[in-house]
C-alpha cells in the first residue's frame, strides 16, 4: 500500500539521516554536569532500593497471626 | 437469585513478601522501562530531565502508589480483587461504577495490542539465537565494508524494513499471513496458562523466577555496552543536561507521564494486587519496594543500555521517542552491530524484553478474571475462556488494522488518556470520600514506618492539582493532533498535497503551515477546492484513499473502545447490584457484629 510505502520512506530518511545535529558532534564524554545527574540518580535509586531492602530484612515478624475480624467467616451469618 | 456461598469461598492471597513484591514490580517493569525511558529523557534535556522526573516520583508517583495499594488491600476486605467492586465497596455511588469501568476497560485494551509487542519480542530473541536476523541483515549488507558508516546505516535500514515486515506495517492483514501469527498464539497461550492457575501458583511463582532472571539479563547487556570503546561519549549524550529545556511544560509533562505510566498507577493493576494482601500486611514498605525496583530497571537498566550504544553506532539521530521505534529500529542495529557476542546478546535482551512483557501482560488480565469471579461468581476456567475470547477478539482487530500501527497507536492514545483519568478519579476518591487523614490511617495500618504528616495535605491538594495540570498539558499536546488525524477529509487533503507539494512542509514550521493550509482548504466549497485535490492522478488517488482509510481505522477505534466502556460499565452496575453488593453487604455485617 502506497502510504506503507511513504511512511517507510519517512522512517527511513530518519533513521538514514547520518548527519548528527550540530551539538551532537561536540559531545565528547560526560560534562561535570553530565556526570553529577547520571551518578546522583543512580545513587539515589540504588540508595532507596538499599533502604527497601534493608527495612524489609530487619522487619519484626509479620503481624500475619493477629487475625482482624473479617478474617474470621463464621457459620452463623446467612447471607441477605 | 442463587446467594453466593460466600461463608466457604477460598480466598486467594499472596504467599510472601517478597512474591507480593516481585509481581507488583513485574507489572510495572515492562517495555517503558527499558525503551520509553531512555528515548523520552534523551529528548527532553538529557540528565536535566531527571529534576522533573524525580520530582514527579515524590509528588505523583509515591502518593498516588500509596492511595492505590490501601485502597486495594481495604477492598480486599469487602472480598473485592478487582478495580469496580473495590471503590464500589468505598464509594456506594454511581461515578464509582463509571471510575471502576475504566480499571478495568484500560488493562483489557491495553493488553489487546500489548501482547503483540510481547509476540514480537519473542520473535526477535529466537531470530537471533537461530541466526535468522542476522542472515537477513547480511543479505542486506552484501558486499558494502564492515565498520564504516555506510555499513552501519545499511543496517539500521534492513532493520527498520525487518521490523516493518515482522509487524506488517505496510498493509492491512499481512499480520495473520505471517509466522508473527503463531507467536501471537504462543504468548496467548503462555499468560493464560499462568493466570489460570492462580495468583499464588501462577503470577507469584512465575514472578519470582522472572524478575530475577530478568534484571540478571539486563546487569549482562548493561556490563556489555559499558564495556564497548567510547561508550564515554554515548553516555554523554544520554546524562549531559540541557538545562534550557526545562522552561518548557512540555518536558515537565513527559516526566510526569512517564512516571504515571512506567509505576502503572491508574490501570487498576495495584488495586486488584493489592487487594490479595491481609488487612494488616505493610503497605508503605511494599509499595515503595516496588516502585524501586521499577526505578532500578528505569534509571539504571535503561538509562545506561539503549541510547549510549545507540549513539555509539549510529549517531544522534537513531534516537526516536517512540517505544516502538527505539526498541524494533534502532535497539536490533545496535545489537547486530555490537563487536564480540551481538547476537548472543541480541537474544538475551529480546528475552529479557519478553519477560517484562509476560508479567505486565499477566497484571492485565488479572483485573478481569477477578471481576468475572467476583461478580458473576464464575469458576476459574470459564473466566479464563471467556476473557480469552474477549482479547483475542481484540487482538485480531489490532492485528488486522496493521497498517502504520495504527489502529494499536489510537488504542494506545485513548488508554493512555483514560488512565490519568482514572488515577485522578482515585487520588480524589482516596483525600475526599474516604478522607485523606483517615486514608493515611488506613495506609499506616501494619506497617513498618508511617507516613509523614504532610501527606494528608499532598494527597488532597497537590497531587491532584499536579495531576489536573498533566492531564490539561496532555490534552493540550497531543488532542489537536489526534483530532485531526480522525478526520478522513483532513488526512485526505494532506496527504494530497504533501504528495504535491513535497519539500514545502518540512520542519517544525513546515508543519504548523502545512495545517493552516490543509484547513484552509478544508473551510472551502468543494468547487472552489484545489484541482489536485478534487481531480487527482492516480497515484494521489491511492495516497488520499489510504489517508481516509487510516482516519476511518482511528475513528474505529475510539468507537470500538467507548463501545467497549458502555458494555463493561453496564456489566459492573449488573454485579454491583447483585453479587458485589450482596458480598460487601455479607462482609459489613460481619464486621459489625465482631465489633458488638
Amino acid at each position: 500500500m502506497l502510504s506503507g510505502w511513504t511512511f517507510i520512506q519517512f522512517v527511513s530518511a530518519q533513521m538514514l539521516a547520518n548527519t548528527p545535529p550540530t551539538d551532537a558532534s561536540e559531545i565528547t564524554g560526560l560534562t561535570p554536569g553530565g556526570w553529577a545527574m547520571m551518578l546522583g540518580s543512580i545513587g539515589l535509586v540504588t540508595a532507596l532500593c538499599i533502604f527497601c531492602i534493608v527495612r524489609i530484612f530487619s522487619e519484626s515478624k509479620p503481624s500475619d497471626h493477629h487475625h482482624v475480624p473479617l478474617d474470621i467467616a463464621t457459620d452463623e451469618i446467612k447471607l441477605p | 437469585m442463587t446467594s453466593p456461598d460466600l461463608q466457604h469461598q477460598q480466598k486467594e492471597s499472596w504467599g510472601s513478601k517478597a512474591g507480593v513484591i516481585l509481581a507488583v514490580a513485574g507489572s510495572a517493569v515492562g517495555l517503558g522501562n527499558f525503551l520509553r525511558f531512555p528515548g523520552t529523557a534523551v529528548n527532553n534535556g538529557g540528565g536535566a530531565f531527571m529534576v522533573p522526573y524525580i520530582i514527579s516520583f515524590l509528588l505523583l508517583g509515591i502518593p498516588i502508589v500509596w492511595c492505590e495499594w490501601t485502597m486495594g488491600r481495604l477492598g480486599g476486605r469487602y472480598g473485592q480483587n478487582n478495580g469496580a467492586g473495590i471503590l464500589y465497596a468505598i464509594w456506594r455511588k454511581a461515578p464509582a461504577k463509571g471510575i471502576g469501568a475504566l480499571t478495568l476497560l484500560v488493562p483489557i485494551v491495553v493488553y489487546m495490542y500489548y501482547v503483540l509487542l510481547e509476540a514480537l519480542c519473542l520473535r526477535y530473541s529466537v531470530a537471533y539465537f537461530t541466526g535468522g536476523f542476522d542472515a537477513h541483515i547480511g543479505a542486506a549488507v552484501e558486499g558494502i565494508a564492515k565498520n564504516t558508516a555506510a555499513y552501519n546505516d545499511a543496517v539500521a535500514g534492513a532493520s527498520v524494513e525487518y521490523a516493518m515486515d515482522q509487524f506488517a506495517l505496510k498493509s492491512n492483514g499481512a499480520m495473520f499471513e505471517s509466522s508473527m501469527l503463531w507467536y501471537v498464539c504462543v504468548c496467548f497461550l503462555v499468560n493464560f496458562v499462568i493466570i489460570y492457575r492462580g495468583v499464588t501458583r501462577g503470577i507469584e511463582t512465575f514472578c519470582k523466577f522472572a524478575m530475577p532472571l530478568l534484571i540478571g539479563c539486563a546487569i549482562i547487556v548493561l556490563v556489555r555496552v559499558l564495556t564497548l570503546d567510547n561508550i564515554g561519549t554515548g553516555l554523554g549524550f544520554m546524562w549531559n543536561p540541557k538545562w534550557e529545556l526545562l522552561k518548557n511544560p512540555e518536558v515537565w509533562m513527559r516526566a510526569a507521564g512517564q512516571i504515571f505510566f512506567s509505576l502503572s498507577v491508574g490501570f487498576g493493576l495495584i488495586l486488584c494486587y493489592s487487594s490479595y494482601l491481609k488487612p494488616s500486611d505493610d503497605v508503605v514498605l511494599t509499595s515503595l519496594s516496588a516502585s524501586s525496583a521499577n526505578e532500578f530497571c528505569e534509571v539504571i537498566l535503561g538509562g545506561l543500555i539503549v541510547v549510549p550504544a545507540a549513539f555509539l553506532f549510529l549517531g544522534s539521530s537513531h534516537t526516536p521517542e517512540s517505544t516502538f521505534q527505539v526498541g524494533f529500529f534502532t535497539v536490533p542495529a545496535i545489537m547486530h552491530l555490537m563487536p564480540f557476542g551481538g547476537n548472543f546478546f541480541g537474544g538475551m535482551w529480546f528475552g529479557l524484553l519478553f519477560l517484562a512483557a509476560v508479567t505486565s501482560s499477566l497484571s492485565m488480565l488479572q483485573p478481569a478474571i477477578a471481576f468475572l469471579e467476583d461478580g458473576f461468581g464464575l469458576r476459574r476456567p470459564v473466566s479464563v475462556t471467556l476473557l480469552a475470547i474477549i482479547t483475542a477478539a481484540g487482538a485480531s482487530l489490532v492485528m488486522y488494522f496493521s497498517l502504520n500501527a495504527q489502529a494499536l497507536d489510537f488504542t494506545d492514545f485513548a488508554c493512555e488518556f483514560m488512565m490519568i483519568v482514572a488515577g485522578l478519579a482515585q487520588v480524589l476518591i482516596f483525600g475526599w470520600v474516604i478522607g485523606a487523614e483517615r486514608g493515611v490511617n488506613e495506609t499506616n495500618r501494619g506497617s513498618d514506618f508511617k507516613l509523614p504528616s504532610f501527606m494528608p495535605f499532598m494527597i488532597r491538594y497537590l497531587t491532584p492539582a499536579f495531576l489536573i495540570i498533566v492531564l490539561s498539558l496532555w490534552c493540550y499536546y497531543n488532542a489537536p493532533d489526534r483530532l485531526r488525524s480522525m478526520s478522513p477529509e483532513y488526512k485526505g487533503i494532506e496527504a494530497a498535497l504533501v504528495a504535491e507539494f513535497p519539500d514545502e512542509f518540512t520542519g517544525e514550521d513546515g508543519a504548523k503551515k502545512k495545517i493552516e493550509r490543509v484547513r484552509e482548504i478544508q473551510s472551502k466549497p468543494r468547487a472552489t477546492k484545489p484541482t489536485w485535490y478534487t481531480q487527482p492522478t492516480e497515484a494521489v488517488k491511492a495516497k488520499i484513499a489510504d489517508a481516509r482509510l487510516n482516519a476511518n481505522i482511528a475513528r474505529f477505534s475510539i468507537v470500538g473502545v467507548g463501545l467497549l466502556f458502555i458494555i463493561i460499565t453496564a456489566a459492573i452496575d449488573i454485579a454491583c447490584r447483585n453479587r458485589i453488593g450482596q458480598t460487601i453487604a455479607h462482609r459489613e455485617h460481619l464486621e459489625s457484629l465482631m465489633e458488638a
